[in-house]
């Protein structure tokens, strides 16, 4: 054991064997790589959701309402530009971080912001045009499964909109230090991910759904 | 939009007023009820009068120190074990007694002494408890505390979050505890059947309960994965490249991989049913085109991972025990990796073997048998691995090594008959039958064995003192006598064609094995006090008990025993450079135990934050209030969270740095300590001159 | 941690940022979604037809963006980010075709005429 040493002779009795140097952690990598872990749990999620989608496709019931009568595959081109083009946004908001361009960035991310909000109100709007002709979740499997997914990938963009808010009033307040750089990178991370889902959304729910 | 209620609800109180239509004259409630109070007001007076208000909440509830938390899970999961054996109990003593048409009742009962539906909240609680808020905890405890110093870190890649899973799950056991004494617990089993647990079956608030905990705990359990796979990911010493890295970190990494990718779709199975329960949708349903088997799919995508979630660890456990106390290195530990990731990806394609039963046809389950079958392949290279370590190993028998032996064995015996129940044709007969119940408490007990096993090996690391060997081994040998006594029967039983889950038995042969079983739960009982004896013989005597110098079994091999016992909140005063996957045991070797640096440096660490805490507890209100369907208090909890995340998301000062000279200060002291100690010692025993560590036997 | 005096801007995974691949993905993401709409709705195909293109297509757009936006490769910034997505992908089809397979089955067996 170490004890005849250190009673001894405490000067250092080896070298090689502890690295004493202040290290530097790339805490921006360090914080991207667990939400990115964090992601790959939430894309389980919508696995999850899909996996029951795939038995309830034509799960009607007694009800008499059909996937055809609700879904709309055209129409859903239109929050799919929207959701992308807030995604873009977001992406020239972070050219702007790269460029060093506060005003510039924060201006992206406020179009980025509208545009997210105006994806969430178009389904509002959509939606609530169904539960005006009783196309409401309750009515069989096939209309509870469509609203869940629709509905938790949009509680995902809430979700986003309210955190991105939050990031605005930050950078705006404090600029670029490497908490916030960070947490911007987590939730451009966040945003892009919810339009590589909603590729899968409007495939498997809208397309599918019809076709 | 909400579905109709049986029972009063009303926009203030929600459905609370159904507690007036409740009867508390059921002794067990109540004694359970005087014991929580009177601890509780033990408690609350002892830190009262000892005045450890403030050292409670600075040391503990507000830490983001990886030890205590790992401390603090653990000590969660240990009442929360003791909790669900309580449970345990009572179901072998009714069953017991509940034999026959002639056999006794008392409180209520026809038969025996819980009436069914509190027979069914029992073995509820009991399912619930042990996997999610016993065995969970106390692993998530061990890998927070030897993870990150068996891998040469300071801390967990998030302190913070560390600390935030704690809370929710500690908010879950809370949210199991209050569900004991206000309203009722689910009554459908732990893995909770539909339609059963919908709402026109289970009206009470039993079933959300129910949901609502294993929602929060599971939450708790992916940001723990989150942590640790980043933990073993980014911040590992230099040189301890993945090959180097011990196998216990592996194995840590292993499960939380399993773990981080099958939560969600527990979380999506309870969700769907939650929106069943709550508005009414038809996921579920026998009717409006619901799939009930939908829901026994969903919640056994993430059930048959989390078998594997909780089993490897435990396989982690036993390879870190087996090479010390054989004072061999692992044999072949790269087989044992991949074996270890192979259980992991295998995992993810067996879990219809639950229910082979629902009639896929042959080929679903044939597809499902064999992948079941694969998963034997891993498994058996473990248990060679393990006994090869052994072969011309210098075995001593310590605790540690009993329990890991012990595990082993178990693992052969469920590991056989788990082979026998992935046969399809097997499995239509024995589905539902005790047998499978005797099967997996087998699998259960490897994981019990090897915690306490990992309980006795790593307790000198975690607080600097041995515990007492005696206690230990009688500790030992009752829960083997125990686990014979209890499981044995119980798969004599299953062989017999007994049922599982029954309130009242009509079979009167079998009567005798009952008897045998309630023997086991006897040793069960003793084996419990004889730990609980253990740890106060121990604490009390831990000046005799205390371990000098880093390496408490004096053969460790991997990086925690490079620190101290129990190491300073900064774990290494500098980082180790690794050279060996036996790291300790190479420098053992080569004699430069030294835990002296060339110089010292200044650390960063992170500060106590009272938002986990503040977070877990808006969580835990929501719990309560969506339980109870009281609207305007879960939306204001939920608020609570949002703020205390923007809180959080606008903190600045997170972190301190702790000055070189001070790290010197406090290693010199330690140091001089143990020398102190070590001529102490030598003057008492004429051993010291031996280089390795006197043995306890 | 707030005390490290790096400038965060050089970070690579802010350095990543780029206009092109920006546009580059909303394009790609458009026009798939786009063609899938209009092959879903505007031909008469048979099912199977319509399923391979919306599948290719899916998988084209999804892909796409995944390397387009997160500037998924092997560097060391980032090679744990795509090797923890590469496992997670075959455990999200699992989850889908294993739930498929086995309840087409069943239905086929058990569930005839729902």
């Amino acid at each position: 054991m170490s004890k005849h040493d250190t009673q001894h002779s405490p000067e250092p009795v080896a070298s090689g064997l502890w690295q004493p140097e202040p290290e530097h952690p790339d805490s921006i990598g360090l914080r991207t790589l667990g939400f990115w872990l964090y992601m790959m749990s939430d894309a389980m999620i919508f696995a999850g959701l899909f996996a029951a989608h795939g038995v309830y496709l034509r799960a009607y019931g007694g009800s008499d309402i059909t996937a055809a009568e609700v879904i709309d595959p055209a129409k859903g081109l239109i929050p799919t530009l929207l959701l992308f083009t807030s995604v873009l946004a977001f992406g020239l908001a972070s050219v702007a971080l790269k460029n060093d361009d506060r005003s510039r960035m924060l201006r992206w991310m406020g179009a980025s912001w509208i545009l997210g909000l105006a994806f969430l109100g178009e389904e509002v709007w959509e939606f609530s045009g169904l539960a005006g002709e009783d196309a409401v979740p309750q009515a069989s499997a096939f209309l509870s499964d469509f609203w869940t997914i629709v509905w938790v990938h949009g509680a995902h963009v809430a979700v986003g909109l309210i955190w991105m808010a939050a990031m605005l009033v930050q950078i705006a307040r404090e600029g670029y230090t490497e908490a916030t750089v960070g947490r911007f990178l987590n939730l451009r991370i966040f945003w892009f991910f919810q339009a590589v889902i909603w590729v899968f959304v409007y495939t498997f729910v809208y397309l599918m759904g019809v076709s | 939009m909400f579905m109709d209620l049986q029972g009063p609800w009303n926009p203030l109180l929600g459905r609370l007023p159904m507690l007036l239509n409740l009867k508390y004259t059921n002794p067990f409630i109540a004694a359970a009820f005087a014991m929580v109070v009177i601890g509780g007001i033990v408690v609350v007076v002892a830190l009262t009068y000892y005045r450890r208000w403030g050292w409670l909440w600075r040391e503990w509830l507000t830490t983001v120190d990886h030890k205590k938390i790992g401390i603090m899970y653990l000590i969660v999961g240990l009442v929360m074990l003791f909790r669900g054996f309580f449970d345990a109990f009572m179901i072998r003593t009714h069953q017991a007694i509940a034999v026959g048409a002639s056999s006794p009742g008392f409180l209520s009962a026809d038969h025996g002494y819980l009436p069914p539906f509190h027979f069914d909240e029992v073995f509820t609680a009991h399912g619930t408890i042990m996997i999610l808020l016993a065995v969970t905890p106390m692993l998530v405890g061990f890998m927070n505390l030897i993870v990150p110093i068996q891998i040469g870190a300071r801390d967990m890649a998030y302190p913070f979050l560390n600390a935030v899973g704690l809370w929710l799950t500690a908010v879950a056991a809370v949210l199991v505890m209050v569900s004991l004494f206000v309203g009722d617990f689910s009554h459908a089993g732990w893995v909770g059947l539909t339609p059963l647990t919908e709402l026109a079956n289970s009206p009470t608030v039993g079933v959300d309960y129910w949901l609502w905990l294993i929602q929060i705990s599971s939450i708790g359990t992916t940001v723990g994965a989150v942590n640790i796979i980043a933990t073993i990911l980014k911040m590992r010493a230099p040189g301890m490249t993945l090959m180097r890295m011990p196998i216990f970190s592996w194995t840590a990494l292993a499960t939380n991989i399993v773990g981080l990718t099958s939560f969600p779709v527990l979380t999506v199975a309870l969700f769907l049913l939650t929106l069943d329960r709550y508005i009414g949708t038809h996921f579920f349903t026998a009717d409006g085109g619901g799939n009930f088997m939908m829901y026994t799919n969903l919640f056994w995508i993430w059930g048959h991972p989390e078998v594997y979630f909780v089993v490897l660890p435990a396989f982690g456990m036993i390879s870190e025990i087996v090479p010390t106390f054989s004072q061999k290195p692992l044999f072949n530990h790269k087989a044992m990796i991949v074996a270890t990731m192979a259980i992991a990806g295998v995992a993810w394609s067996v879990w219809l073997h639950h229910f082979f039963i629902m009639g896929s046809g042959p080929v679903v389950n044939s597809f499902f048998s064999i992948s079941t079958m694969l998963v034997g392949i891993p498994t058996g290279v473990k248990v060679f691995n393990w006994a090869f370590t052994m072969v011309r190993g210098r075995v001593r028998l310590e605790t540690p090594m009993l329990w890991a032996l012990a595990a082993v064995l178990l693992l052969i015996g469920g590991g056989m008959t788990g082979m026998m129940v992935a046969i399809p044709a097997i499995n239509y007969v024995t589905h539902n039958s005790v047998f499978v119940v005797a099967h997996f408490h087998n699998m259960f007990l490897i994981i019990a064995f090897a915690l306490f096993g990992a309980v006795t090996f790593w307790w000198p690391k975690a607080f600097g003192f041995r515990l007492d060997e005696r206690l230990g081994r009688i500790f030992f040998w009752l829960f083997w006598g125990g686990s014979v006594f209890v499981f044995v029967p119980m798969y004599a039983l299953g062989f017999l064609g007994m049922t599982r889950r029954l309130a009242y038995i009509s079979h009167p042969s079998w009567w005798p094995l009952l008897l045998l079983e309630v023997v086991g739960i006897g040793l069960y009982i003793a084996s419990l006090a004889a730990f609980v004896l253990q740890l106060v013989v121990s604490i009390r005597d831990r000046e005799k008990n205390r371990v000098r110098g880093p390496d408490a079994w004096g053969t460790s091999r991997s990086l925690e025993w490079a620190t101290h016992c129990p190491p300073p909140f900064y774990n290494f005063a500098a980082t180790p450079v690794v050279h060996s996957y036996d790291e300790w045991a190479w420098r053992r070797e080569r004699n430069l135990v030294s835990l002296v640096p060339d110089y010292y440096a200044d650390i960063h660490m992170p500060k106590n934050s009272m938002v986990p805490l503040v977070l877990a507890f808006f969580v835990g209100v929501f719990g309560f209030a969506a339980v109870w369907r009281i609207w305007w208090l879960a939306g204001l909890a939920l608020v609570g969270v949002i703020a205390s995340l923007i809180f959080r998301m606008f903190q600045k000062d997170v972190d301190y740095t702790v000055s070189a000279e001070e790290v010197e200060r406090i290693e010199r002291a330690h140091l001089a300590e143990m020398a102190d100690e070590d001529t102490e010692a030598a003057h008492r025993s004429a051993d010291v001159a031996s280089n390795a560590r006197p043995l306890t036997q | 941690m707030a005390h490290d005096e790096h400038n965060p801007l050089t970070h690579p995974e802010v350095r990543n940022a780029s206009t092109g691949l920006y546009v580059a993905a909303f394009v790609l993401g458009m026009a798939a979604m786009g063609i899938a709409c209009l092959v879903t709705v505007g031909f008469d195909l048979s099912q199977v037809t319509i399923l391979t293109w919306l599948a290719v297509l899916a998988a084209v757009a999804s892909l796409g963006q995944l390397y387009l936006l997160f500037k998924l490769d092997l560097s060391r910034a980032m090679l744990w980010h795509t090797v923890s997505l590469v496992l997670t992908i075959p455990l999200f089809f699992m989850a889908i075709g294993l739930t498929i397979f086995m309840f087409h089955y069943l239905e086929a067996r058990v569930m005839l005429g729902s």
